[in-house]
């Protein structure tokens, strides 16, 4: 995400990351990172309840998809960070508005499932295309 | 609307700032993914 944070950029789309962490968990990362954007800290969960996004259990570890996912993040450079409060908590990507608009949703059914930064800026060009118009 | 359930909630920031979701997307598109962990 942060590689791509210049894209988004300019497609004209705001961009921020939502985490379970504390604010001193979230100012490590920040600083680890150097990410620009916002870093919001959801400690009682409130976001992720109200996106409906999902826990996932054990079983979800031992599952190929996962083994490849992890693969592929190493393979990227990617390492894993210290693990927030509720490691089985699984994400999502969205792509909002202008206004209270869904143009994306992605909610993550395991580990590793993600939606690409390419599936992420497509979804925001239609509102530049409108804003230019 | 999803956009408009998590219009309203306010998070704070890693210096302590609050942030209403809704502030995110109100004049343009805004990108918002939710971590797994931070990494």
């Amino acid at each position: 995400m942060r590689v791509h944070e210049q894209d988004f950029r300019e497609r004209g789309a705001n961009l921020a990351a939502i985490g379970l962490g504390d604010e001193r968990y979230a100012r490590l990362f920040r600083e680890e990172t150097g990410i620009a954007f916002p870093l919001l800290i959801d400690e009682q969960r409130l976001a992720y309840r109200a996106a409906g996004l999902h826990n996932a259990n054990l079983l979800h570890m031992l599952r190929t998809d996962n083994k490849s996912a992890r693969d592929r993040a190493r393979s990227a450079g990617h390492r894993q960070h210290k693990l927030g409060q509720n490691p089985f908590q699984l994400g999502g990507s969205f792509v909002f508005g202008p206004g209270n608009v869904d143009r994306y949703i992605h909610i993550s059914r395991t580990f590793g499932d993600n939606a690409s930064m390419e599936t992420l800026l497509a979804a925001i060009k239609p509102a530049s295309g409108e804003g230019r118009a | 609307m999803l956009a408009e359930s998590l219009a309203p909630i306010v998070l704070p920031d890693a210096s302590g700032q609050e942030i209403r979701l809704g502030s995110l997307w109100e004049r343009q598109p805004a990108v918002v993914v939710f971590l797994r962990h931070y990494g």
